[in-house]
């Protein structure tokens, strides 16, 4: 009877096991399986590289390899890596931004977890300068971020005083100069929303994750405008140039989440190279070109944020092409060109052509007093140096 | 660890079967268990437990599942006298044919209590009895016809039993059982019900707000035909009786 009572016991433990042995397919619930499941975004960012730029204007100085070896290529490089801003409004898209997530990624391309409700995200390029030095300043606050360039050569006021290009430089005897920026690109996007309803999303069998794509758009906050002087009848008169060139009235700095530019006019300081004997509309002429990049034009680029329109002003102000020429007695005159017209046919970048009568200039008297240019090399050097400036 | 002790149960109640088998073989060879006949004080063997499987349930077939083949494992308990009997059987079948999202499992315990018309021990012929059970399930289709659930029912039974050797202790039978089931469930479809996305994962067939769910919210009662059966039933255990003269 032994045998047979642990026979009957381990007969009921075994059906007892079976009894308890898990049904499957376990079951969940809909609602239940999305907040524990958090959705990757995928962000795809386009460069734009279809920006409005008026490049068909006769080009006389033509592109070098020692051009190319100074300033670079013409167009513009896609970045390698980004900067990426994660601004969390919870259920309010219209709510301030009380925290960032700040991190940068390879490529255009990136996928993160996010919870559920409204981001608006910012991306910019990471800049990548030869030398390690970059004139770019990024200001971030949590609301904007914005872009400016450091200072480089300064410039005796009393041209712009002369000019009226709009500097406002009244306590100061010298106007700064502004590097130029390197290139820069950005993307905002505002009100992303992540929502609980799954069907938003493709979910990824192979990494067991709730995809959304979303696609945007970057574009560029940097501007290419190359110049060429145009130098003809010049006999002799115009021994070379130092390289001193600048562009007056162009924004100081631009807004990343935006793209418009600041109202506050900056000279951007930037180099020429000579080319000799060119023929510019049948005539042997002596070329002064090169490159400058820049934020454009001030208070330029209508927006929308947080459904508010901005249209800009861009307000009344003048773009002098300021450049130096060196005299074959050694002189130096700064001279100044009103391109206003070229610049703001040129928004975003082209080709501005100056052409000069040199038969037209007076050497300068002595040149023993100085070097007769307005572009000081720092502050440090600046000395007061009137001279009569032919516009 | 539950599957491998599933397993060693498993090998020790067949070894212990095979042993009890190899002893009643030895010890009641050629004589019938269930006979009355036997010489006036003389020593015999009465049956005490069989085992019994229910072939439509080992063999069973469903309908849009196919071939569904599964375990009935059944133990009566013989009295010394009398015409009631104890059983207690189960039922137990795990097919997941997860590629075909086809299901069909089944785990089933009744209990049951007999009584033979035909009187002194004998437990063969007619009988009649009284039974309850508690049923767990998952039973899938295909990807929009699942349900998993629980349920108990209990009604009357009735069938016959004959032997099927010169012995008697092996034994066919057939049943049928009459009663009432009733199982509280949750119907249940692959993918997810609100989204329609494919997740590899199975779902309530539910698409209200999480926070008023109820579990087992279905629920569904059946009166009538409940079990149908072709036993065969096997002698496990006998015990000693003497025979003290005249007729039991």
């Amino acid at each position: 009877m032994k045998r047979l009572h642990l026979i009957l016991y381990a007969i009921a433990l075994s059906l007892s096991l079976q009894m308890v042995s898990c049904i499957e397919p376990e079951l969940n619930l809909s609602g239940e399986t999305t907040p524990e499941i958090l959705p990757a975004i995928e962000i795809d960012m386009n460069v734009m590289w279809d920006i409005d730029a008026e490049w068909s204007a006769e080009w006389y100085y033509g592109w070098d390899e020692k051009d190319d070896s100074i300033w670079g290529g013409i167009g513009y490089d896609e970045p390698k890596s980004y900067q990426v801003r994660r601004y969390f409004t919870g259920d309010d898209p219209r709510a301030r931004h009380t925290e960032v997530d700040a991190f940068s990624i390879e490529g255009t391309s990136f996928r993160r977890l996010f919870s559920y409700g409204y981001y608006d995200m910012l991306f910019w390029n990471d800049i990548e300068s030869k030398d390690g030095t970059q004139v770019l300043v990024i200001n971030e606050t949590l609301d904007s971020v914005t872009a400016t360039t450091t200072g480089t050569h300064a410039l005796a006021r009393e041209i712009f005083n002369m000019v009226g290009s709009g500097e406002k430089v009244s306590e100061s005897e010298i106007v700064g100069l502004k590097n130029q920026p390197e290139i820069l690109y950005s993307a905002y996007t505002e009100d992303v929303f992540i929502s609980r309803d799954l069907s938003d999303y493709v979910y990824d069998p192979v990494e067991n994750v709730y995809l959304k794509t979303i696609e945007t758009e970057l574009r560029p906050l940097v501007y290419i405008y190359l110049v060429q002087i145009v130098l003809f009848n010049n006999d002799g008169r115009i021994k070379g140039i130092n390289g001193n060139t600048a562009m007056s009235s162009m924004a100081s700095g631009v807004n990343l989440n935006t793209g418009h530019t600041n109202n506050i006019p900056s000279v951007v300081y930037f180099n020429t190279r000579l080319k000799r004997n060119i023929e510019v509309d049948g005539r042997d002429c002596d070329v002064m070109g090169g490159k400058f990049t820049t934020f454009g034009l001030c208070d330029m680029e209508p927006y929308t944020r947080s459904d508010s329109n901005y249209s800009g002003s861009r307000g009344d102000l003048k773009n002098y092409l300021l450049f130096d020429l060196v005299f074959t007695n050694n002189g130096v005159k700064t001279y100044s060109v009103d391109v206003t017209d070229q610049c703001q046919k040129q928004a975003h970048g082209g080709v501005i052509t100056v052409f000069i009568d040199c038969g037209k200039l007076e050497l300068p008297d002595d040149p023993e007093i100085g070097t007769g240019s307005l572009f000081i090399p720092t502050i440090e050097d600046y000395s007061n140096v009137n001279w009569e400036i032919e516009f | 660890m539950i599957k491998k002790e599933k397993l060693v149960l498993t090998t020790l109640l067949m070894m212990l079967f095979i042993k009890g088998f190899a002893q009643m073989s030895e010890s009641g060879k050629d004589r019938p268990l269930s006979d009355n006949s036997f010489a006036p004080d003389s020593t015999y063997k009465v049956h005490l437990l069989a085992a019994r499987t229910n072939l439509i349930h080992d063999l069973l077939y469903v309908p849009q599942f196919g071939f569904a083949y599964g375990a009935n494992i059944q133990l009566e308990y013989y009295p010394r006298q009398g015409h009631y009997t104890y059983n207690v059987g189960f039922t137990f079948s795990n097919h997941r044919h997860w590629d075909d999202y086809k299901f069909f499992q089944i785990r089933d315990l009744q209990f049951e209590l007999r009584r033979y018309f035909k009187g002194g021990a004998a437990f063969t012929g007619t009988y009649l009895g009284v039974y309850a059970e508690g049923t767990i399930y998952g039973i899938g289709f295909s990807k929009t016809k699942g349900w998993e659930g629980e349920g108990g029912g209990g009604g009357l039974s009735v069938g016959y039993v004959w032997p099927l050797n010169k012995r008697g202790n092996l034994r066919m039978e057939v049943s049928a059982s009459l009663g009432v089931f009733y199982t509280r469930y949750d119907p249940y479809v692959y993918g997810n019900p609100i989204t329609g996305i494919e997740d590899n994962l199975y779902y309530y067939d539910y698409q209200g707000e999480s926070s008023d769910f109820k579990k087992r919210n279905h629920q569904f009662t059946w009166f009538g035909p409940t079990n149908a059966g072709l036993h065969i039933t096997y002698d496990l255990f006998y015990r000693k009786s003497q025979q003290k003269g005249g007729s039991r």
